[in-house]
């Protein structure tokens, strides 16, 4: 077996160390014998269709999420769009998760255009409202996801989106509905920080179980030894005041 | 009036801080007559009789201000400062307190001048009012982000106070930073540039944060990256560039972990200097301590003869003794910061022996995703104990970072047994690796055990 993992705008959508997403899935495919390769794909790149399996996309700031937004309505943009209708899993975190909705109008009133993948807009309530900051557990249908949020836009679903989970703790979408994040098939939209992945494994394998199955049907992740992710993953609920088995 | 009942309820908070042994007392007093008279603070410092320098910036001031303190010290000025790094406003405000009489009024001889950290956010409402007579800008990184909303804005508000503080001050400012450097630029008062001309660089890292030209937003060019996105660059659209620093290091040679030799050049002078202190970051530091030191009136002696001598500041590179083992306390409070601590621990030679403490308090960031842009996996370590509220969060990200000790690795977020583990496992110098408010219990755990002074009896 052999993944390919692509990694959107490194050098611009990285604020919150999302790169540890990257790394994360890189160790738990050579943990268990999945070659892996990780391709940068920076501003102008482009990919064929059924190039990548996994493809993830961090946050940053408003003057860079700007840049990648100009470069998703170019070449890049169709790329992205054409790996995911060829079946990849897409991730986007804070940032490059409004970039998969239709639009993120940010603290400026300017309008960036999204990829239009999900059904949902980002809108920034400018910076007299307090930005969405803290820890934050999500109920998720695989189970509770931990994580820390840190973003001033909300985010509003429309009609057809479905939320990735329930806020148990945190602010989520948009502070006042409760949902969190958004999912459609295989494309995935969340407020979640810290590293997301490493400390919820359960979402980790949920995404290299979608991608590995795509490329061999029935085949099934090898499990591991995941007490250190789990201690880390109970010690965050512990800050929220939740206590909770594996 | 109003000044004397906030210098008595501070006073009196103070008095009962310390008293009950709760640390040094180095912030509540300072936030009790903060409320009690809001001007306070910069009425305080308008009274420093000599003027005073106010340090600010991601990385670099406490270290900056400690090396600047360090040279006016030697030529024999009085100085206030506020060495514990309490830099909030209420920070600055305690310091101040400790130093007046009942009636309010700062007791200081005549000549002294104050050498003050000042939190990025909080040197913002003090430009104007407060009317420093030097103000040093070290850079700009990604900082404990949950505080302060994104980095642009800092950046932003910095020009703004900058440009309506009607250039009073001298500014020193760092030419390698673009961020600085635009915000710099809305000074119309005399603007010291300093930077470093030919660092002994590693190269920029893998997948390096784009920096964008903050006149027009599009990507710079780096002719020369020293760390992170400080270096020699320049606008491609729009012609912004890195201003001549006026001063400048060059020849910089790094010693290992103990040392750092380098060149200061200024106005056509020449000072050779050895620095007992490791990395780019830190003679990015004395680079502009000593350009502060220039603009407070110093001479070329004093500034070699202290800079030669200096101890690492606070937490610094700071070394104690405990049980007969010696260790040495390194601050990590970003990645930045920890990537370049990390570099310099890769050019030991050998393996090493750690304890890595991990916190979450407001001082440190309440958001821990930060260590998952360290670059831990350059460390080579013989044993590794994991401590602080996050162990758990740091020992994963030690575990994803392919760390495989030969001595073993645990975890326990008990900082006494931690530290008892760790010197157990060690065989050589314990290095811990730990961000600010774990650095203060841990420095407060060896005061316990005989290993440290006090820092506010220095
Ligand atoms: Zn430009």
């Amino acid at each position: 077996m052999k993944l390919k993992i692509g990694y959107l705008y490194p050098d611009l959508m990285n604020i919150y160390a999302d790169r540890g997403n990257v790394e994360c899935l890189r160790r738990r495919c050579e943990w268990r014998g999945i070659a892996v390769d990780v391709r940068a794909i920076t501003v102008g790149v482009t990919f064929a269709p059924d190039e990548l399996d996994i493809i993830l996309l961090g946050g940053g700031q408003d003057r860079q999420q700007r840049a990648a937004s100009e470069d998703l309505q170019a070449a890049t943009g169709d790329s992205v769009r054409g790996a995911v209708e060829a079946g990849a899993v897409l991730l986007g975190i804070c940032g490059g998760y409004q970039l998969l909705g239709s639009a993120y109008i940010d603290a400026d009133g300017t309008e960036l255009i999204g990829l239009g993948l999900l059904d949902l807009e980002t809108r920034h309530p400018g910076f007299v409202a307090a930005r969405c900051i803290g820890n934050i557990a999500v109920d998720w249908e695989g189970g509770i996801l931990v994580g820390f949020e840190n973003h001033g836009g909300r985010t509003y679903p429309g009609p057809t989106a479905a939320p990735l989970g329930r806020v148990l703790a945190g602010g989520g979408n948009n502070a006042e509905d409760g949902t969190e994040g958004s999912v459609l098939d295989r494309v995935f939209g969340t407020y979640l920080h810290g590293s997301l992945l490493p400390k919820n494994p359960h979402f980790a394998d949920h995404l290299l179980g979608l991608a590995v199955e795509r490329r061999e049907a029935g085949y099934e992740l090898e499990p591991l030894d995941d007490a250190a992710e789990w201690a880390a993953h109970r010690a965050a609920l512990a800050l929220l005041g939740i206590r909770q088995g594996e | 009036m109003r000044h004397a009942i906030a210098a008595f309820a501070g006073k009196i908070a103070g008095t009962a801080i310390r008293r009950l042994g709760r640390g040094g007392g180095t912030a509540s007093p300072g936030l009790i007559a903060e409320r009690v008279s809001p001007d306070y603070l910069h009425a305080l410092l308008r009274a420093i009789p000599g003027g005073y320098a106010l340090l600010s910036g991601t990385n670099g001031k406490t270290t900056s201000a400690a090396m600047l303190t360090a040279i006016l010290a030697e030529q024999g000025q009085a100085v206030i400062g506020n060495p514990s790094g309490s830099n909030l406003a209420r920070g600055l405000l305690s310091e101040l307190l400790r130093r007046t009489d009942w009636r309010g009024r700062l007791r200081a001889d005549p000549e002294t001048v104050g050498v003050l950290e000042v939190d990025e956010a909080a040197l913002i409402p003090l430009l104007p009012p407060a009317m420093p007579r030097v103000v040093v800008l070290t850079n700009l990184f990604r900082d404990q982000l949950d505080r302060y909303g994104e980095l642009d804005s800092i950046a932003r508000c910095w020009r703004t106070a900058i440009g309506e503080s009607e250039g009073r001050f001298t500014l020193v400012a760092n030419a390698d930073d673009p961020a600085v450097t635009h915000a710099a630029r809305s000074h119309r008062g005399e603007t010291i540039f300093f930077g470093i001309e030919d660092p002994a660089g590693d190269g920029p890292d893998e997948w390096a944060d784009a920096t964008l030209c903050p006149v027009c937003g599009a990507a710079l060019d780096y002719a020369r990256v020293n760390y992170s996105h400080l270096g020699h660059y320049e606008c491609p659209d729009c012609g912004f560039a890195r201003p001549r620093a006026r001063v400048v290091a060059r020849e910089v040679e790094r010693h290992g972990l103990e040392a750092t030799s380098f060149v200061i050049e200024a106005d056509g002078e020449t000072l050779p200097l050895r620095l007992r202190l490791p990395g780019t970051y830190n003679v990015y530091n004395a680079v502009g301590a000593l350009a502060a030191a220039g603009a407070m009136g110093a001479g070329g002696e004093a500034m070699r003869r202290a800079l030669e001598g200096f101890a690492p500041a606070f937490g610094r590179a700071e070394e104690a003794r405990i049980d007969g083992q010696d260790l040495t306390l390194l601050l990590i409070k970003n990645p930045t910061g920890a990537n370049e601590v990390i570099r310099s621990l890769a050019r030991l030679d050998g393996e090493q022996d750690f304890l890595v403490l991990l916190n979450d308090r407001v001082a440190d960031g309440e958001d821990v995703s930060w260590i998952w842009d360290v670059h831990f996996g350059r460390l080579r370590p013989r044993s590794l104990v994991v401590s602080g509220r996050r162990a758990q969060d740091m020992a994963l990200r030690l575990k994803y970072a392919g760390l495989k000790p030969t001595g073993g690795m645990s975890t326990d977020s008990n900082l006494e047994t931690a530290l008892d583990r760790a010197l157990a496992g060690a065989k050589g110098r314990l290095y811990v690796l730990t961000t600010y408010t774990a650095m203060l219990e841990f420095r407060a755990l060896l005061v316990r055990r005989g290993a440290l002074r006090e820092y506010w009896q220095e």
